[in-house]
């Protein structure tokens, strides 16, 4: 692969949005079979990078991009894709009603007599299917695949347009692990293939395993690029972030043990799928992680403590009190508070601004009179939220919609403080957040428990779970499976985890 | 029941007499309508019932309302002739575009009598001459405005009778050159609502008003009640129907509608029955449409006008 | 929306100088009076994200109701009341299906549209019931001050629903279900019982409408009136910039789409256009004011 021509070129790349420079002068090389690793901060300037790629944005006078050698035309995502171009963005961009052949060829379908030839769309797709190694049939509904195999119909459909450069955006975000150990050996597949494949993730350990050469932008800047045998993690995240992060998760608070009053205590909690029979119990000022693999009941289990969800049976008591909790309101009720896992989706209300979004779950306690709003008192909520968090935001008054992931994340987590929780439940705190405000975010919870704030955290990235929590519980098929906890002499590892979540060590 | 024309009376009489030597008996009738909201229509149902139970006291009687929609009502005739009708009491909504239904329901051996609405094809027919009600109605307005001066006409939905009485209102005015028509286009929709609030942007475009034809009696109060609002009352008003309220409004003495062109629709729709009953007995009728000549009701002889809601 | 609204009003002004007369303002103003009540409603309901088809139909049953009640001796001032809570018991009605039960409000209204037409014209055996001497008729065709009681009743409904949407807990609720019904379950917002307002208000307000609209006709026809009223809210609410899917919009919006439509209506007799045409000229107009406005609001974006 080294010192045969690269496929691609990109160079002194700059792209110009009304004043602000989205991208300076960045210049990137990727040869045929290699996977080639696009790391930055959210806003650093990888998507836009690879807008360009994809004919989506045409960059400014004065960069090119070469394919195979040759200057190829830009801002035209039909020239881009007829050059062998193809991106696989993060929200997939399926028909969940078609079938798979019939989104492996959407805007592509094989015609006869300028009707879509349904029969050769089926021939044409399974070649396709059988090089990616797919065992679902051609004409199986996307809306019936899971979405790791939604990911592999995506590859599909790149490679039905015989792409040569892949780019892959954040690819893993939603997966289980096991369908992203598929998803390697496809990747691995297509390398050696002699496909090119620029991979944007923001996961070190995906990089380590997988890149052959990452390079790193900043503030739409290029930084510079690492072989595969020079890439570590300080290195990768001070080049990320511009400085060197000597304690990336910060703990300070003490891990209360068993001499603290438990705070939360769960007995038995079943619903009808998923989670069956789950009993714990979660002291004050701990951070009690729940791990397991994508679908193993975490999130199900956290909703149902939640009053999220229906329970068909077990007990609940708080501080030592028994507790019925039967909706999300008589939850915030009895001090327990809930950070969704999606929080798009699930948790913000992205046309409203950043000061009623901290406030929704408190203003009804602030409300006046015939229930007018305080907006003095919600104000000054926001702006104390927005300093004590460092939520960047030039007003309270703008919409969450308009800020970076980890801003928002952190306005969902001043929502949940806001309301005073006792317990607070945690789902996936830092997913899809970039690496400075993910410090910051270990430092809120951190304070939290100093606080003797009793937290039940969720996460699907094992070195936050060893980086932050006290205490590990295991869940597999909707059960806990068993407990890790941090003795004096040493941490958890990765390893025990990770044998009780995949059933391996046979408990 | 009162007789309006000679030729009617002999009809009735004669079908009536007739009737029980049928080939077929009177069991079974349906009447779909354009609006049974409309007090019109419920005199017309009556009529129909009434004149029915005389035949045969056991008869039954559906009714419908096409609420003013072709497709509503084609399938209404379809569902009679499941049903198995004797025969269709229709007022068309549309009097071109409901021949169809009418063929397929003779085509089941169903009779077909249209009231008010002239239907293609229909065994009889019976309905108002609306061209003499806009004749009558704007002739009052003619007379009392010395043959001159400035007219407007509020239209309605363009069905066959409005068309009709706008028509008969036209063949007055065009007689005298010194009247000269505002407005003859805007819709009223032919509802107090819509008489109100077209009338009220008329009343602001035009300064000077002398007469005003309304096609309905509602579009007429609609319109007094705009002209009230704006305290203007140069004009005079006439309309079509002789419905309730306009007796009210005749009644009070200070009403700016002065006459209204009635129709009587319990005796059309009974009268149109009873031909169909003819028909169904095997008879051929003498005369299949006949024409109703309108009265024009005003304040001074509006005590002997019987009116549609009126026991009989 | 504004500069669309200044936009007609200068066109008719140049073909006809009696546009902009006191009088014929005051017309367009009581014309909208209604449309505007009902459309305030209709607001709260799409901000929710549902949609509320039945306001025509309850209007026509509170109208009927409150004619009816007019023509009682001694009591007949209480047909106002009367029609309103008829109003608010066919909304919450509705309310109750779509919170409760979890049906689509879609279905839900589609389905009451119908029925509700159908009491409107069992209450008046079909046909129309009229009181010359209304008790309430002033409301209709009254004047305080200078300024019709339909023109104050409408700009209070107005004034009252933006407090009620920008200044009160609920208000805020309203918006944050439309933006995202599953996260405000999730903050602990009872979604049902906001959604039971909405169409509560919603019913409410046009059981006003149906009193008003008996007070401006003396009359109530159970079959004929309020017609497609909601598709003249819906029009009002949506010109107003408030979005279908819910979440974002303001009663100010409303207010000045209501006018669009009266100016239009109004305006286009005045110039003398044809019935027919009038019709394909306010269907463009609706079309091509919400176009400039996307327009306007993107160009502002990327600025």
């Amino acid at each position: 692969m080294a010192g045969a021509a690269p496929v691609l070129e990109m160079r002194d790349i700059s792209k110009t949005f009304g004043v602000v420079r989205a991208l300076r002068n960045v210049s990137l090389t990727v040869h045929a079979g290699e996977l080639h690793a696009l790391m930055g901060e959210n806003g650093a300037g990888k998507s836009t990078l690879m807008k360009m790629l994809s004919g989506a944005y045409r960059p400014d006078p004065g960069g090119e991009i070469l394919i195979d050698g040759q200057p190829v035309t830009t801002g035209d995502p039909i020239k881009a894709r007829a050059n062998g171009v193809a991106v696989i963005y993060q929200e997939l961009s399926l028909a969940p009603n078609l079938t798979v052949a019939q989104n492996i060829f959407l805007g592509n379908e094989p015609r006869r007599f300028g009707v879509v030839d349904a029969g050769a769309m089926m021939t044409r797709a399974k070649p396709i299917i059988d090089r990616l190694g797919l065992t679902f049939s051609p004409r199986t509904r996307v809306s019936q695949l899971s979405l790791g195999e939604r990911q592999l119909v995506e590859i599909a459909r790149a490679l039905s347009t015989d792409a040569r450069i892949i780019v892959m955006d954040e690819p893993t975000t939603s997966l289980t692990s096991r369908e992203t150990d598929r998803l390697f050996e496809v990747i691995a597949g297509l390398k050696a293939q002699g496909i090119a494949i620029i991979y944007i993730s923001h996961r070190m350990e995906e990089v380590y395993q997988l890149a052959d050469r990452v390079s790193v932008l900043r503030d739409g800047g290029y930084v510079g690029t690492l072989g595969r045998e020079e890439v570590d993690a300080p290195r990768l995240v001070s080049m990320m972030v511009g400085r060197d992060i000597s304690s990336f998760y910060k703990k300070e608070h003490q891990a209360p043990g068993a001499q603290r009053p438990v705070a939360l205590s769960v007995r038995g909690l079943s619903a009808e799928q998923l989670v069956k029979d789950c009993s714990l119990d979660l002291h004050e000022g701990e951070i009690l992680a729940l791990s397991g693999l994508i679908g193993s009941g975490r999130t199900e289990l956290a909703r149902l403590i939640y009053g999220a969800d229906r329970k068909t049976a077990g007990t609940m008591e708080l501080g030592g009190r028994p507790v019925e909790i039967a909706s999300p309101g008589a939850a915030l009720e009895a001090g327990i508070a809930y950070l969704t896992e999606d929080r798009r989706e699930l948790g913000l209300f992205l046309d409203m601004s950043i000061a009623d979004n901290i406030n929704m779950g408190v203003m009804a306690r602030d409300a006046r009179r015939l229930g007018f709003r305080d907006f003095a008192v919600a104000d000054k909520r926001a702006a104390r939220a927005v300093s004590n968090l460092s939520i960047r935001t030039s007003s309270t008054r703008m919409n969450v919609g308009s800020l970076s992931g980890g801003n928002q994340q952190k306005v969902l987590l001043a929502r949940l403080l806001e309301t005073k929780p006792r317990v607070v439940i945690l789902d996936e705190p830092t997913r899809g957040v970039d690496v400075g405000a993910k410090s910051e975010i270990y430092r809120i919870i951190d304070d939290l428990a100093k606080d003797g704030i009793a937290i039940l955290m969720i996460s699907s990235e094992l070195p936050e779970i060893i980086g932050v929590a006290d205490r590990v519980l295991v869940m597999r098929d909707g059960k806990i499976v068993g407990e890790v906890s941090a003795r004096a002499d040493r941490r958890f590892t990765q390893e025990e985890i990770m044998e009780l979540a995949t059933g391996a060590s046979g408990t | 029941m009162k007789c309006i024309t000679k030729l009617l009376c002999a009809a009735a009489l004669a079908s009536v007499a007739i009737a029980p030597a049928s080939a077929k008996d009177l069991e079974k009738v349906g009447i779909s309508v354009g609006l049974l909201g409309n007090p019109f229509f419920v005199a017309t149902i009556k009529g129909i019932e009434d004149a029915a139970r005389k035949i045969n006291p056991d008869v039954e009687v559906t009714s419908v309302s096409a609420d003013y929609d072709l497709n509503k009502q084609v399938s209404q005739v379809d569902s009679f002739i499941a049903a198995g009708v004797d025969v269709i009491m229709l007022n068309a909504v549309d009097a071109k575009a409901i021949e169809p239904a009418v063929k397929k329901a003779q085509a089941a051996g169903i009779v077909v009598a249209a009231f008010d609405v002239s239907a293609p094809g229909a065994d009889v027919t019976v309905m108002t001459n609306n061209v003499k009600a806009g004749e009558v109605a704007c002739q009052y307005l003619v007379d009392h405005t010395g043959g001159k001066g400035n007219y407007v006409i509020l239209n309605g939905p363009a069905s066959s009778s409005i068309i009709d009485r706008v028509e008969g209102c036209k063949n007055v005015l065009s007689q005298h050159p010194d009247i000269k028509i505002l407005s003859d286009d805007q819709n009223a929709e032919g509802s107090r609502d819509g008489g109100l609030k077209v009338f009220q942007a008329l009343l602001t475009r035009f300064d000077q008003i002398d007469a005003v034809f309304a096609i309905n009696d509602p579009t007429g109060i609609g319109a007094q009640l705009a002209a009230r609002q704006l305290n203007r009352n140069e004009f005079i008003i006439t309309a079509v129907d002789g419905a309730p309220d306009i007796e009210k409004e005749l009644s009070s003495g200070n009403s700016m509608i002065k006459a209204s062109a009635s129709q009587d629709p319990y005796v059309m729709a009974g009268q149109a029955l009873d031909m169909a009953a003819a028909v169904l007995a095997g008879e051929k009728p003498a005369e299949p449409t006949v024409l109703l000549d309108p009265k024009l009701i005003t304040a001074e002889n509006l005590g002997e006008y019987q009116g549609w809601t009126a026991a009989r | 929306m504004l500069p669309a609204l200044i936009l007609l009003a200068v066109i008719f002004q140049v073909i006809n100088p009696r546009f902009m007369t006191e009088t014929n303002l005051l017309i367009v103003l009581q014309q909208s009076s209604i449309n505007i009540v009902l459309a305030a409603g209709m607001t709260f309901v799409i901000l929710t994200g549902g949609i509320d088809l039945s306001v025509g139909s309850i209007l026509a049953a509170s109208a009927m109701i409150a004619v009816i009640v007019s023509l009682m001796p001694e009591i007949g001032m209480l047909g106002v009341p009367a029609a309103i809570l008829a109003g608010l018991a066919f909304g919450m009605m509705n309310g109750v299906l779509i919170a409760y039960l979890k049906l689509p409000p879609f279905i839900v209204t589609l389905g009451s549209l119908t029925a509700v037409r159908g009491v409107a014209r069992l209450l008046g055996n079909d046909t129309t019931v009229f009181n010359s001497d209304l008790p309430f008729a002033f409301l209709g065709n009254g004047t305080f001050l200078g300024v019709p009681w339909l023109v104050i009743i409408a700009l209070l409904v107005v004034v009252i629903s933006w407090f009620v949407l920008r200044r009160t807990v609920l208000g805020t609720w309203i918006y944050a279900v439309g933006g995202n019904a599953e996260a405000a379950r999730l903050t602990g917002i009872k979604v049902p019982l906001v959604l039971l307002f909405v169409y509560g208000v919603s019913g409410l307000l046009a059981g006003l409408g149906g009193a008003l609209s008996a007070a401006r006709l003396y009359a109530a026809n159970g079959l004929q009136l309020g017609q497609s009223y909601e598709l003249d809210a819906i029009a009002a609410v949506i010109l107003g910039g408030t979005s279908f899917v819910g979440g974002v919009g303001s009663i100010w919006g409303t207010l000045i789409g209501g006018l669009i439509i009266a100016v239009l209506s109004n305006g286009l007799i005045l110039a003398g256009v044809s019935d027919i045409w009038q019709y394909i000229i306010k269907g463009l107009v609706i079309i091509v004011a919400v176009a400039l406005d996307r327009y306007r609001l993107q160009a502002g974006a990327r600025t």
